[in-house]
């Protein structure tokens, strides 16, 4: 089978075929359809954008062609012959290798012993050398800079994703499908991954990209196909589409997104509403990740945070929401001091917190919408120790009408719902709680477009009521677009602060350690 | 060549987990009685002895219920902390230390009837707390696997019991033998025909409660937050070292009260081997609590059916001549069942000829 | 899908269910007639209390034409029977029995039994025509009355305890004897003058048998001392083990004990091996093969010589449901009760008889020499004849003595069937305490 399909690939280079096609597709997961009717068609020496919203079903496509799931109904053809995945093996061993939006890796092995993990194609006697030998000529030939001696625990997370590109060369890939590569990116490394996957294509390999980023799509693709609802609602050659006409695609008819958000000047700055002296907190193996942080953030004012992944933001913020102990220096919420008490006298201080990991820390997804709403608040809800989950479910209507929250009902439980309507949830339960203070950890990170202009429009509400805002975000457009001042993190430190006015390019640059004097 | 795969399920319903959780009993019970078969006993007689005689029959009834209240009780608190997702199997020794502290009080007060067992009851039930609140402090403080130290519990209550029975508690009339004086008539508890009646009432009393903590108080919210995403329900500001300590508290007082009201309505002594006043129930309303998928009101019938097993179990021995193992290897059988219940509902095979 | 998943598990169920009916009753048993005549003579000692001797001899000629019916007849463990130890020597008397009055009694036994939970098996039993109904562990007792207060047709016999009614008696078949002809041999055999003994619960039985046992030693060997380890468990191998080798440690050489298990005989056995010799003396059940190099001696019971005796009473009417209230069996080695001897037949090992007869002492009723050898076998004759002449626990011309110096037993007086029940002081020849309050 393998040998019979590489044989048609090797004819397919000239002939541009058809590598992939899938037509009739089906999926229901209990009640709710994800996929209906799905037709696609995937030529060699292209890079295939799936272009659409959270939950218009795009990873399910995914995983159905890698075999993760199967189609209730439809046909998948790969290289024109009727194939039924049953498994990744299975797709593997057809020369399909999807690479998850987070690098599968084990932390504490080197980058050749990571790949030489279960993979049988250089046999068990390998020598070490021999591996990172055969990694060498894959990074020349691509352009990738990996280093295949160093600890996986040691790489960013670009490095990381490169190293699963390079597993899925080693596996002799045909169909690289990659699911969100870009959430975690910078601008940089983005622009580095595309010019590694253009050389992919060129070497007669397809690749199915998933994103929700419209000019992401346009940037990288040849093709670009539209799903919205679980419906393929429009597909063909990128140039055939105009940024406009692809935004109504994603998003349907909907006027909500024609309110582009300006940032405006705001009103009058308020006090201090969020107060961080020289903030010492270690990270979870007792190293120091945040070094000396001072910030204040004052009410009517939104304080951006930016910096790459894994410089101290996710201690900072965890710090600042009381679920990580503070080393030294102090917290004040509203003028009282919260250094390491527990969450409840921050959020009686008035903070409001949108953590980054919202399914961890967010909300409880095996409860329900109501009782998630008045998770931190439930104290208002009670009577001599008893519970009034009618009034819960009252205030929770109200909150699925005034925020959107697309739900069954008060009692759906939250794990049924998509990425953007849980980040909804959370914000319509911290904004009820009035706070002085909002910290928001990416909160937008996975969501896709219209929640994330909802969420910015959240938030910056919250600073034209006079609460102060810290945005602590990897996405530098965020950022960008809302903050009134910058600060950069970088290994710990702030070691840039600006305001309004900052170029893209300083901020970039800090963010690498590059401070102009 | 056949290949299986496992699916998960998703939206289950309420009536497809009913009819699973009775279909996988039903056949944990057929292989049982198929085995049985195999051995040469009629397998008619196997279930009638196993379940239908002690749930049916007055006589075996009396005997099923004696079983079934101290199991209800020590279930109902035990599904309060693993809805807490805290693992206790501590209730065993609550369960003996609870039945000691309630003698203490038969032996050193004096008071009349029914003052007399209310007072009992209640020290009993302050037995149960104190033995409960070491593993409760060391996991609330410390985070100290409750297992462990519940289980090292349950063996020093062993050894209290066996302390008190063979040195300071030994009554000068038995011979020297490790037994304790009965405890004074105005600490009994009546039974009618047999059946303990009142701490039957208790049962149904403790169901209500923690039906009211679990499913409407803040607390039974805080416990079922802390059960489900212990970071979310930390995030919160829900405070930890409260839930572990209140739940913990609640259920370690059950399990006293069931070893306080055996004693007093039952045994009336402490008596010879560690296990005298438990009987090792403190385990079975593991299993009963688990059967019940923590739901306080299904406890009553899940602790029915504990309660018919051991008394059925005894049948299997008695009437039907057969060894220990063979209940033991019942008992198995039924949990395989269970566990296998919570599989087939959460996944699907799906069969494929290749 | 799911439903038709559900419908197969069902199915097969049924199928199960099915199977096993049809296989069960081709299995079942097909009833048997018997015609027979039936005379039971049983020359028998009823001992109501220590100094109350009754002989009776019965002879009851019964003539059954038709189908007889069988007696049924129960019997309660408390262990499993594979246990070494109580309950398996229980149940070698149960199969005894079985056969010796096969046509005329049915048995069944129920092993594993917690205490607490006896009256309700009880009650299971007699639901299903059981008639005579022992039960073989001392915390039966109370459960056991309760039973025999509701169930007036039914006869119980209890073992071990101390508490009767009209249709319920009790057994039990003592060992102080063996311990002490043991303890002889023990001071004969210690050269470091320490003698150890893992004991089980400080109850009157074990303190009994460790006095018995002191009481021997002391006889041959007067400065030699008695030690004592409780394990407080009556079947811990681990316990015995450490129990048995801490003992060794203190200079112990010869270990008697009272345990389910060859533990401390296998620990003796190893010591030899390693060139240490240390000797033992088993316990209940034949041990000899554990320690072939190290086993002297020990005690074996034979419950079956009593169960034997109850059943023919009951059967020919002797005993009935009336009269049972002064019913005490309280059976040694003039009942043949009980057998001197790590194997039956095999009083003392070949191999220790050289060494015991090396050894004189001043027999100390008559005053004249003799081996330690022919000392036991007089003391065993002694002990085994119908009105045994000789007691470990009475005084001959020296009073025995607690710990604490005080007179246990005044020369010329003997102990009591009661005062051996309430034992709880030892000799003075014992190094330990008795864990009491």
């Amino acid at each position: 089978m393998v040998n019979q399909t590489s044989f048609l690939h090797g004819k397919s280079i000239l002939a541009k075929d058809v590598v992939l096609s899938v037509s009739g597709l089906s999926k229901r997961f209990g009640n709710v359809v994800a996929l209906r009717n799905v037709d696609l068609e995937l030529r060699s020496n292209e890079i295939h954008v799936l272009l659409g919203e959270n939950g218009a079903g795009k990873t399910t496509l995914a995983n159905i062609i890698y075999g993760i799931y199967r189609p209730d109904s439809g046909v998948i053809k790969f290289f024109g012959k009727e194939v039924d995945i049953r498994s990744p093996k299975d797709a593997i061993s057809y020369g399909i290798v999807l690479v998850q939006q987070y690098p599968m890796l084990i932390e504490r092995m080197t980058v050749a012993e990571n790949l030489a993990l279960g993979f049988k194609g250089l046999g068990l006697l390998t020598s070490p050398k021999n591996i990172i030998r055969v990694i060498r000529e894959v990074n020349e030939k691509y352009g990738i800079s990996v280093d295949p001696e160093a600890l996986v625990s040691s790489l960013s997370f670009s490095e990381k994703q490169q190293v699963e590109l390079i597993r899925a060369l080693l596996l002799n890939v045909k169909l690289l499908i990659l699911d969100e590569p870009t959430t975690m990116l910078t601008s940089y490394e983005r622009r580095k991954l595309f010019t590694i996957l253009k050389k992919l294509v060129s070497d007669g390999r397809s690749i199915l990209l998933i994103t929700h980023k419209v000019l992401e799509a346009l940037e990288v693709s040849d093709w670009i196909t539209v799903l919205r609802r679980g419906e393929v609602v429009a597909s063909r050659p990128k140039d055939m589409y105009s940024v406009d006409e692809l935004v109504k695609l994603v998003v349907g008819d909907n006027s909500e997104l024609g309110s582009v958000i300006s940032p405006s000047k705001g009103g009058e700055l308020g006090g201090d509403v969020l107060e961080v002296k020289d903030l010492v907190v270690l990270n979870d193996v007792g190293g120091v990740a945040v070094n000396k942080v001072s910030i204040s953030v004052r009410g009517g004012e939104i304080v951006g945070i930016a910096g790459v992944t894994g410089n101290g933001q996710k201690e900072l913020s965890e710090a600042i929401a009381g679920l990580r102990k503070v080393r030294s220096g102090r917290i004040l919420i509203n003028g009282v001091d919260v250094t390491n008490k527990g969450p409840s006298s921050r959020f009686r201080a008035g903070l409001a917190y949108i953590p980054e990991e919202r399914l961890k820390y967010g909300v409880v997804g095996d409860m329900s919408v109501a009782e998630n709403l008045i998770l931190k608040d439930y104290d208002r809800f009670s009577k001599f120790t008893l519970l009034k989950l009618s009034d819960a479910v009252k205030v929770a209507d109200e909150c699925i009408k005034a925020f959107n929250i697309v739900t069954r009902g008060p009692s759906e439980k939250v794990k049924a719902l998509s990425g953007g309507n849980i980040q909804k949830l959370i914000i319509a339960r911290e904004l009820r709680l009035n706070p002085k203070v909002v910290v928001a950890h990416n909160p937008t990170l996975g969501l896709d477009l219209r929640s994330t202009s909802i969420v910015h429009e959240y938030l910056l509400n919250i600073k034209y009521s006079g609460s102060g805002v810290l945005l602590i975000s990897e996405d530098l457009d965020e950022v960008i677009k809302l903050s009134d001042r910058v600060l950069v993190m970088y290994r710990g430190g702030i070691v840039y602060e600006g305001v309004r006015g900052f170029s893209r390019e300083v901020l970039e640059r800090a963010m690498l350690g590059i401070v102009d004097v | 060549m056949f290949r299986v795969k496992v699916l998960r399920r998703y939206d289950v319903s309420s009536r497809f987990k009913l009819i699973t959780y009775l279909t996988s009993f039903i056949v944990g019970i057929a292989f049982f009685v198929l085995f049985e078969a195999l051995l040469g006993t009629n397998p008619y007689e196997v279930v009638d002895r196993l379940f239908i005689r002690p749930l049916t029959s007055y006589d075996d009834f009396r005997v099923s219920i004696r079983y079934t209240v101290p199991i209800g009780i020590i279930a109902s608190g035990l599904l309060l902390v693993y809805r807490a997702g805290i693992y206790s199997i501590g209730a065993e020794g609550q369960m003996a230390v609870g039945a000691v502290f309630a003698a203490w009080a038969a032996y050193t007060l004096s008071l009349g009837s029914p003052t007399s067992v209310l007072v009992a009851l209640s020290i009993g039930m302050l037995g149960g707390i104190i033995w409960g609140l070491l593993p409760a402090i060391l996991k609330a403080l410390l985070n100290v696997n409750e297992v462990l130290t519940t289980l090292m519990m349950n063996f020093i209550a062993y050894s209290l019991v066996d302390y008190l029975i063979y040195g300071p508690w030994r009554s000068p009339k038995s011979y020297g033998f490790p037994l304790t004086e009965p405890i004074p008539t105005a600490f009994t508890i009546p039974t009618y025909e047999g059946i303990p009646v009142i701490n039957f009432l208790v049962l149904l009393t403790v169901v209500l409660f923690t039906y009211v903590v679990a499913r409407m108080s803040k607390l039974g919210f805080q416990i079922r937050a802390y059960g489900l995403n212990p970071s979310a329900a930390y995030a919160s500001g829900m405070s930890f070292f409260k839930v572990v300590l209140l739940s913990f508290i609640i259920s370690s007082a059950l399990a006293g009260l069931a070893g306080a009201l055996q004693l007093l309505s039952i045994h009336q002594r402490l008596g010879p081997k560690s296990w005298s006043v438990t009987e090792g129930l403190g385990y079975t309303a593991i299993v009963a609590a688990w059967i019940s998928r923590l739901e306080p009101l299904a406890v009553v019938p899940a602790s029915l059916l504990m309660g018919a097993l051991v008394n059925g179990g005894l049948a299997i021995k008695a009437v039907l001549g057969q060894s220990e193992g063979v209940v033991n290897l019942m008992n198995g059988m039924i949990l395989l069942s269970i566990v296998a219940a919570e599989f087939f509902i959460n996944y699907r095979l799906v069969v494929r000829l290749r | 899908m799911r439903y038709q998943t559900v419908l197969a598990v069902v199915v097969v169920a049924i199928v199960a269910v099915a199977v096993g009916y049809f296989v069960g009753t081709a299995s079942a048993p097909p009833p048997k007639t018997v015609t027979m005549t039936m005379t039971v003579t049983t020359p028998t000692t009823i001992t109501t209390t220590v100094t109350q001797r009754v002989t009776t001899t019965v002879t009851i000629p019964v003539t059954v034409t038709k189908t007889p019916e069988k007696l049924k007849v129960a019997f309660i463990y408390v262990g499993p029977i594979g246990d070494y130890g109580w309950t398996h020597a229980h149940e070698v008397g149960r199969r005894y029995i079985t056969n010796l009055f096969k046509d005329y009694i049915e048995t069944t036994y129920v092993e594993s039994v917690e205490e607490p939970k006896v009256y309700d098996v009880i009650k299971k039993l007699i639901g299903e025509g059981y008639k005579l109904i022992f039960t073989t562990s001392f915390g039966f007792m109370d459960g056991t009355l309760k039973a025999a207060q509701e169930f007036p047709n039914v006869i119980f016999f209890h073992c071990s305890g101390y508490k009767r009614w009209d249709n319920m008696g009790t057994y039990f078949a003592d060992l102080y004897q063996l311990y002490y002809l043991n303890g002889l041999m023990a001071g004969a055999l210690t050269k470091s003058g320490k003698v150890g003994y893992v004991a089980a619960h400080p109850i009157p039985e074990v303190i009994r048998h460790i006095n018995a046992f002191a009481l021997g030693v002391k006889e041959v060997n007067p400065n030699a001392k008695v030690y004592v380890r409780w394990i407080h468990a009556w079947y811990d191998p681990a316990k015995a083990r450490s129990a048995a080798e801490s003992l060794i440690a203190e200079g112990v050489d010869v270990l008697a004990f009272t345990e389910d298990s060859p533990t401390v005989i296998e620990v003796a056995q190893e010591y030899y091996k390693r060139g240490m010799p240390v000797y033992a003396f088993a316990h209940y059940s034949p041990m000899l093969k554990f320690g072939p190099d190290v086993v002297v001696s020990g005690q074996l019971v034979h419950w079956e010589v009593i169960y034997a005796d109850i059943v023919a009473k009951v059967l020919t009417g002797v005993y009935n449901t009336t009269n049972l209230r002064n019913v005490d069996y309280w059976w040694l080695l003039s009942e043949g009760a009980v057998e001197l001897g790590a194997d039956y037949g095999v009083p003392i090992n070949p191999k220790f008889i050289p060494m015991l007869k090396e050894v004189k002492v001043k027999e100390k009723i008559t005053g004249v020499e003799m081996n330690v050898y022919d000392l036991v076998m007089l003391r065993l004759k002694q002990m085994s004849e119908p009105r045994p002449t000789f007691d470990p626990f009475c005084a001959v011309k020296e009073p025995i003595l607690t710990q604490d110096g005080k007179v246990l037993v005044r020369p010329g007086e003997c102990l009591s069937h009661d005062d051996l029940w309430n034992m709880m002081v030892f000799v003075d020849n014992v190094v330990g305490s008795i864990p009491v309050s």
